[in-house]
């Protein structure tokens, strides 16, 4: 007999993780980003408190192991122990950044709670109060760091005539293609006869596929830049075996790119007050719950703005300046940084062909930029980058990101070379 | 590009300095030194390029003499054709315009300068011998900045850029740096990583400090057992060792209790009863004494009161009361009566004072009878009136008289005025001498006819004198010319002879009749002319000298109107005349009115006065007063009645006030009187009347309040009594208490009562004590079962009690130890885990770690961009000299042979070297270093031009400037630099700035079209 059921399906808590590329934050902000992945946690909690569906699924990457932090586990006890105390059951699978050890299975977790197991595919009967099975969940979690097992083909549905759920932590092969921890792809998934697949691993939310139903509900909390928008989880609710998936935010803060023409702007006061309005909108446009934004600002166009700009230590100031303000006000605003994309507004290729060093230079800069030059360009900055620390410690440039330098190196030639 | 003429405003020693008409080839500026040469080229480059950067050694030329920082070119351009470069350098200023008068944007200037940058113009353009001989000239970055402009904007070379983007880097990092940012930030990241690895896995090291709590709390809940047993067994020796000595004590006080026996019976607390009620009844007994003794010191206060208490006054008290309030109102009225009579002295002497005023025959009874009635009034106002409107009359009347004899003069002097006016006057004396004494009365309608007439013979006479008559004329004419065309006819044409006769005639015919009407013509003229005179002589007065003439016509009719306008004034004057008289006789009529008047008006007065007279006398007032005095004295006299009234109201009010003060008076001295008062007197024995009543009413103040004060006192007496009666009934009942006691203690009195209660006492204490120690030991005993702990105390000695306690002790004092250690333990181990759970320093670590992370990554990022640009800048120059070489090199060659005479072939620079070498005749290269300063001169010279050349194809070609650079060149390879200079003026302009007149003449010797101009102390010319 098919039934109505509803679950929450949420994955890659990352509780306690840092957030990565905030630097010399206010306390305030610096406070707020620590119990970020927490206070996420506890929306998550509330949701299901107030909800009260059948179960939740966390699909992984819940905490980073090697980040050893007791308070990410007791922050999944509590939670666990307050859903249990609102009749919801949490199933959990562990992921690649979480894999459960032996030593892991010692520390407990309320009653309400089953991690399932490394060796095989488990499966949990849910049934409803009065005692008639509901749903079977089948999951299985990553028993070590770096899972390449294709996890998804040990599953199988059983042989109730009930809506079944598989949660797994994986890479699907058509959304991405590095990185293939327990590869799976989506033809694995319909051999398996399971209905609903709730995966973790991809922190964008998206729906991979609508038959069998695939989604990765995303993360919970957006850890860097490149992780903008809201960020939340999954209510599914299952109606005679018809799946509706909808979203939740949960993240307190959030990131935002914001790009800014610069071309008519005059004046680096008129600058600020443009920025200080998109400041405004930004914070606008921000979900009820959201506590805090962080914000990339890029500066685009053709700008007699961009040779001040471009001066040592413009952009700093200017950043100090606009923070300045920001970060005590409910909900706060973290300006991350200011890219210049800007160009001067000078023509530059008639300055290229100048018959001077300034020319043959802007001439060299067009060379490097295009496809072929950035080989060379990277060899220019391996000093740095590819020192036994910098290649631990920093980031490595793209190729976009090199020619994007590139573009402003010659700026900075314009500017030293160029009479004013 | 070609510079036409410069304007200076004010730049350095210049202002307001202008030159025109250069050469476009080359134009020498000759001057001392300091004279302005350099200041001079200096003007040229900012001009074209704007004030450099002020940097050290950098001026900006500020005027030293005046003028605005400013100044303008004129311009010739292949590109854009005739221009004027308008700079002002304060405030920063460019204009640009064009022959038509547009403008054009700054960007057209660069356009012009074919992108060539200030410095590259600088070093190689519009340069000085500093420039040339300067020992950075000869580095090998100042030969290229030479030899290909690689120099740049803003000041700073290549070299200096470069400089730049290294500071800019290594200000980030450095190889093997530690303090630099990016080389810190790198090192700590290492270090948080190693902290990250070096820490302990606090999720394994819970799990390990957890099972180490719950093993600590099960040896702990073991321990806590046995020492809980240990203590139960201590209790119990020590119970026993306790209870030892009670049950011993137990045992003797029973023995002497049981001795004892029988018990004597005494009342409950039968002793401290007695006590009780034996003291009540001596502070009762004491109580009644004291009321009693307090009952006969009131009945005493109350006799003494009585003495005070003045009956007679008391019920006359309203009376006093009633006196007292009209006490005031006494005193008031006999200041008032005193008052009066002060009034009534002054009122008297105020009327003495009237009489004395109206006169010695005024007596009271003549006032009184005097008539001051509403009539009299009247009588006085109405002759007081009539006396004043006589007076106004006569005062009106006189000044009517008065004003009409001065009218009367005026008119009389204004008669005299006309009558000498017209007797004066030329015109009525003309008007007089023409009417004359002829009998014929002179008219001027006449003389106007007569006028006319003459007017019309005279048109009539000028009309026959010059006229001829037409008919005749014509006739005469036509004769004529008949006549003289008939004899002149025959010697043109062929006609017969008697034509010319009948020619004749008829000339001679018209000759006669001209003649003839000329005749008669003169005749008429004659007569008419008689006329006229004749009628002109009948009136002198208009032709005094008669004249058949236009002219004496007009004169006449001059005259005419002059008399007319005679005749008109004589009337005038004439009638003004007549006026006058006239006036004069009507202002004499009414002054001889105005006469009458007046005295009517006095004799009236006079009447009015003779009336008062005869009312005064009637009246008995004196006749000389005068009217407008009497109402002064019917004011007295009221006055005099006003006061004599007044007196009698005065004594009326008086005799009332002295009758009421009787009256209080006699009041007061019956009361006085009647309570046996003594009134109080004054030293004349007279009564006091306000102490009087003062004393009166303190006395009966007192009486009343000693009456109060006796019935309180009755009421205090009455009270105590009732107190007695009291205290009499309480001390009975004690005294039966007391007998109730003694009977049931059996005993006769006290003294035996209390040696009874001593016996008692002693064998009660024995009682309780006994039942004390049983409840102890019946208490010990398990559940109550005294005998059964007798039997266990009775069993063991106090030595083996006390041996067996110490060993317990011990053994407690040893588990507790032990249990305080384990405890002690389990505290740190849960503090621990307390810790673990708590702790972020993981957690801070790598949010520290990130964004350090963040920081570096930044840091990275603006290293790579300069060090991409160094990069950017490398490869520019390496490409720069290798494809911009050769032709530069060539053209320098050629000039460099040129200027040496062929002593050096050509210059030689190798690829990617710094070096320049000059490759002398024979082919051998010899760096700088090697060659004279001259020579290296010459080399660097040859090498601009070359640039110059060279660029100047593909470009506009800017004015070359060059400022004493031929000083230390010998004459042969000055005239050949000359001769190169007079090569390159073919495309570029040259300015030449030289303190040598030499110099100019070898110039002006190889460019004949050279010109030459002079700077002197800051004048251009």
């Amino acid at each position: 007999m098919k039934s109505t059921f509803s679950f929450i399906h949420a994955a890659d808590l990352h509780l306690d993780a840092a957030f990565k590329g905030v630097a010399q934050t206010s306390p305030s902000v610096a406070e707020a980003l620590q119990t970020a992945t927490f206070d996420a946690l506890e929306r998550l909690t509330a949701l299901a408190c107030e909800v009260r569906p059948l179960f939740v699924v966390l699909a992984g990457d819940i905490y980073n192991q090697e980040d050893q932090s007791l308070k990410a586990r007791f922050a999944l006890r509590d939670a666990c122990k307050k859903m249990g105390q609102a009749g919801v059951r949490v199933f959990i699978v562990h992921g690649n950044h979480d894999p459960l050890y032996e030593t892991d299975q010692t520390f407990t977790l309320p009653e309400n709670v089953h991690v399932f197991g490394t060796d095989g595919v488990e499966q949990v009967y849910v049934t409803d109060a009065a005692g008639e099975l509901v749903t079977v969940v089948h999951g299985i979690s990553h028993g070590k760091h770096n899972e390449r097992r294709k996890l998804a083909r040990q599953f199988e549905r059983t042989e109730d005539s009930v809506f079944q759920i598989g949660v797994l932590h994986c890479t699907v092969d058509s959304v991405a293609a590095s990185e293939q921890y327990a590869p799976a792809s989506v033809s694995d998934f319909a051999k398996t006869g399971i209905e609903y697949w709730a995966l973790g691993h991809i922190h964008e939310q998206q729906i991979v596929s609508r038959e069998p139903f695939v989604a990765y509900s995303g993360n919970i909390q957006g850890l860097h830049i490149n992780e903008q928008g809201e960020r939340g989880c999954l209510l599914v609710t299952v109606d005679n075996g018809q799946i509706s998936a909808q979203s939740h935010a949960l993240g307190g803060i959030e990131w935002k790119i914001e790009q800014i023409d610069i071309s008519k702007i005059e004046h680096l006061d008129s600058l600020e007050d443009v920025i200080e309005q998109r400041f405004e909108s930004v914070k606008a446009q921000l979900s009820d719950t959201a506590n805090g934004v962080i914000v990339r600002l890029i500066l685009e166009g053709r700008s007699v703005l961009d040779g001040e700009l471009r001066k040592n230590g413009s952009v700093k100031e200017l950043t100090e300046r606009l923070r300045d303000g920001q970060t005590e006000r409910v909900p706060f605003l973290w300006l991350k940084d200011i890219q210049l994309e800007c160009k001067p507004d000078v023509d530059i290729d008639h300055m290229r062909n100048r018959p001077d060093l300034l020319g043959e230079a802007l001439t060299v800069a067009t060379e490097l930029t295009a496809e072929d030059g950035v080989a060379e360009l990277r060899e220019t900055v391996s000093e740095v980058f590819t020192s036994t620390a910098g290649k631990r410690h920093l980031t490595i440039l793209s190729d976009e990101e090199l020619i994007q330098l590139a573009e402003e190196a010659q700026y900075v030639c314009l500017d030293l070379l160029e009479v004013e | 590009m070609r510079i036409t003429d410069l304007q200076i405003q004010g730049f350095g020693v210049f202002a307001e300095q202008k030159l025109s008409d250069f050469s476009s080839g080359v134009n020498v500026f000759i001057g001392n030194n300091e004279a302005g040469k350099s200041t001079c080229l200096a003007f040229l480059r900012y001009m074209l390029f704007g004030l450099p950067r002020k940097v050290k050694g950098i001026s900006h030329h500020e005027p030293l003499r005046g003028g605005n920082h400013a100044g303008s070119l004129g311009i010739d351009s292949q590109k854009f054709g005739a221009l004027r470069l308008e700079r002002s350098f304060k405030p920063k200023r460019v204009a640009i315009t064009r022959q038509d008068g547009s403008t054009m944007e700054e960007t057209a200037l660069q356009a012009l300068l074919g992108n060539v940058s200030r410095d590259l113009y600088t070093n190689v353009y519009g340069f000085s011998l500093t420039e040339l001989q300067s020992k950075d000239a000869l580095s090998g970055d100042a030969v290229r900045n030479a030899l290909y402009g690689t120099v740049h904007g803003g000041g700073a070379s290549y070299t200096d850029v470069m400089k730049h983007l290294a500071v800019k880097r290594e200000a980030l990092f450095k190889k093997g740096g530690k303090v630099l940012p990016l080389n810190k930030n790198l090192k700590e990241l290492e270090q948080i990583r190693k902290d990250l690895n070096a820490s302990e896995d606090s999720v394994a090291a819970y799990l390990t400090v957890s099972q180490h709590v719950v093993e600590l709390e099960e040896r702990l809940r073991s321990q806590n057992a046995e020492l809980r047993e240990l203590a139960t067994q201590e209790g119990i020796v020590q119970t026993d060792l306790r209870l030892w000595k009670t049950f011993f004590e137990y045992k003797e006080k029973k023995i002497a209790l049981d001795a004892e026996e029988p018990l004597v019976t005494f009342p409950a607390d039968g002793l401290s009863r007695f006590e009780a009620h034996n003291r009540m009844l001596q502070e009762k007994r004491e109580q009644l004494s004291n009321i009693q003794r307090t009952i006969e010191q009131l009945e005493r206060d109350i006799a003494h009161k009585n003495l005070v208490v003045n009956a007679e006054l008391v019920v006359q008290q309203d009376v006093v009361r009633a006196l007292s309030e009209e006490k005031a109102v006494m005193a008031d009225k006999n200041r008032e009566v005193e008052q009066l009579e002060i009034e009534y002295k002054t009122t008297q002497r105020d009327l003495a004072g009237c009489c004395d005023q109206l006169g010695s025959e005024w007596t009271a009874e003549k006032i009184e009878a005097f008539d001051i009635s509403e009539n009299t009034r009247r009588e006085i106002a109405e002759l007081e009136e009539a006396i004043l409107a006589a007076r106004q009359q006569g005062v009106l009347k006189d000044a009517e008289y008065k004003r009409l004899s001065s009218v009367l003069e005026d008119a009389k002097r204004n008669a005299e005025q006309c009558r000498a006016e017209y007797e004066s006057n030329t015109e009525v004396e003309r008007i007089a001498s023409l009417r004359g004494d002829d009998e014929k009365p002179f008219s001027i309608d006449e003389c106007k006819e007569t006028l006319r007439d003459i007017r019309a013979q005279l048109s009539i006479f000028q009309s026959i004198d010059t006229g001829i008559g037409a008919g005749t004329l014509f006739a005469s004419t036509t004769f004529g010319v008949t006549g003289l065309a008939l004899i002149l006819l025959p010697f043109i044409t062929q006609l017969p002879q008697y034509m010319m006769y009948v020619g004749a005639v008829c000339l001679l015919f018209a000759f006669g009749a001209v003649f003839l009407q000329k005749t008669k013509r003169e005749k008429n003229v004659r007569e008419q002319k008689q006329a006229i005179l004749n009628a002109m002589v009948a009136v002198p007065v208009l032709f005094p000298n008669p004249e058949v003439s236009e002219h004496c016509l007009l004169n006449a009719g001059d005259m005419l109107g002059e008399i007319q306008q005679a005749i008109l004034v004589e009337k005038s004057l004439r009638s003004r005349l007549i006026t006058a008289q006239q006036k004069i006789e009507q202002v004499e009529e009414s002054y001889r009115n105005a006469q009458k008047a007046f005295q009517i008006a006095e004799a009236s007065l006079e009447k009015a006065h003779t009336n008062v007279r005869e009312w005064l006398e009637k009246r008995g007032l004196n006749s000389s007063i005068r009217i407008q005095h009497v109402p002064e004295m019917i004011q007295l006299i009221k006055d005099a009645k006003a006061k004599k009234n007044h007196l009698s109201e005065l004594t009326a009010r008086k005799n009332v006030m002295v009758e009421r003060l009787h009256a209080y008076n006699e009041q007061q001295d019956a009361l006085c009187a009647s309570a046996g008062i003594e009134p109080e007197y004054a030293f004349d024995r007279s009564v006091k009347r306000d102490a009087t009543q003062d004393k009166l009413l303190r006395m009966l103040t007192e009486s009343l309040s000693a009456k109060t004060e006796i019935q309180g006192l009755s009421a205090a007496v009455q009270r105590e009594q009732d107190n007695v009666a009291a205290l009499h009934d309480s001390i009975a009942v004690l005294e039966k208490e007391i007998n109730g006691l003694f009977i049931a203690a059996e005993v006769m009195d006290e003294e035996e009562f209390r040696s009874k209660f001593a016996i008692y006492t002693k064998q009660q204490a024995l009682h309780a004590e006994v039942s004390a120690l049983k409840a102890s030991l019946t208490a010990a005993s398990d559940e109550g079962d005294i005998d059964q702990l007798v039997a266990r105390i009775g069993q063991q000695s106090e030595q083996e009690l006390h041996a067996k306690a110490t060993e317990l002790s011990a053994g407690i004092a040893d588990k507790e130890t032990e249990q305080e250690t384990l405890r002690q333990k389990l505290i740190e181990a849960k503090v621990r885990q307390e810790k673990l759970t708590s702790t972020e320093e993981r957690a801070l670590l790598r949010a520290e770690g990130e964004s350090i992370r963040e920081e570096s990554n930044n840091l990275a990022r603006e290293w790579a961009r300069y060090k991409i640009a160094k990069h950017l800048l490398s490869r520019a120059r390496e490409r720069f000299e290798r494809e911009q070489q050769p032709e530069v090199i060539k053209q320098a060659g050629m000039f460099f042979s040129t200027i040496t005479k062929g002593a050096y072939s050509s210059v030689f620079k190798p690829l990617g070297e710094d070096t320049i070498f000059a490759v002398a005749e024979d082919g051998t290269r010899r760096e700088p270093d090697h060659l004279s300063r001259g020579t290296v001169e010459q080399l660097y010279l040859s090498l601009r031009l070359g640039h110059i050349l060279s660029h100047s194809a593909q470009n506009e070609a800017l004015p070359v400037i060059m400022d004493d650079i031929m000083v230390n060149f010998d004459p042969d390879r000055a005239a050949t630099t000359a001769q190169t200079i007079a090569e390159l003026s073919k495309h570029n302009q040259v300015f030449l700035f030289t303190c040598h007149p030499q110099t100019v003449e070898l110039m002006q010797r190889h460019v004949n079209t050279a010109k030459v101009f002079s700077v002197t102390n800051g004048v251009l010319s």
